[in-house]
């Protein structure tokens, strides 16, 4: 078994952002602590795909993160791997969107007049360039 | 409140919506090119939004889908 099952995971991308954006608040091992992990190392094993966040975390680490639970908990779900947790989860509760993802969906749908409009290929270039890809 | 219980946007199960296709389209591909990050909506985004969107409006207006 891969020693780094989680490595190329977005949880583990997007921990290594968050934790390096809070370092001049807390360390690794602070955050550790506020999410109440016993071992100091979790942060780090997570960053480095070692192991995949528990459900049971995902508030806690969220808080001491400070970022949307919501946001983390997606994270978290797509670690489980294949998408059928996901695409239970949505049919029982709906599409888990952050706030910031509201906020997207609203301004689309007030752009639009609530036309429902489909993602183009000229759609897809332009949120490209926002973010320099 | 819709028939299985789920909420409108600020609802009691705020964060869990009912999307459509096409913006669970958006919110897909704004989720892969953003590599999960959770982008907030700038005001450059919004102008950026209201041309892409109001441009495709008028096309279908003219032409068609």
């Amino acid at each position: 078994m891969a020693r780094r099952p989680y490595e190329h995971s977005r949880l583990a991308k997007y921990l290594e952002k968050r934790v390096l954006q809070l370092r001049p608040r807390k360390t690794q091992a602070e955050i550790a602590e506020q999410a109440g992990f016993i071992n100091p190392n979790m942060i780090a094993m997570l960053k480095s795909g070692a192991t995949r966040l528990p459900l049971d975390r995902v508030p806690s680490l969220a808080a001491a993160l400070v970022c949307d639970p919501r946001l983390l908990f997606n994270l978290a779900i797509n670690q489980l791997g294949g998408d059928t947790t996901a695409r239970a989860i949505e049919q029982i509760f709906g599409v888990v969107v952050t706030n910031k993802e509201v906020a997207w969906i609203e301004e689309i749908r007030d752009a639009s007049g609530h036309a429902d409009p489909t993602l183009t290929s000229r759609g897809r270039s332009a949120i490209r360039g926002i973010f320099g890809k | 409140m819709s028939e299985h219980g789920r909420l409108g946007f600020g609802g009691a199960t705020e964060g869990m919506h009912d999307l459509t296709e096409n913006e669970r389209a958006w919110i897909e591909f704004l989720r892969l090119i953003s590599n999960g990050c959770d982008p907030a909506l700038r005001l450059g985004d919004v102008q950026l939004l209201r041309r892409l969107i109001q441009r495709r409006h008028r096309y279908v207006e003219r032409h068609g889908s």
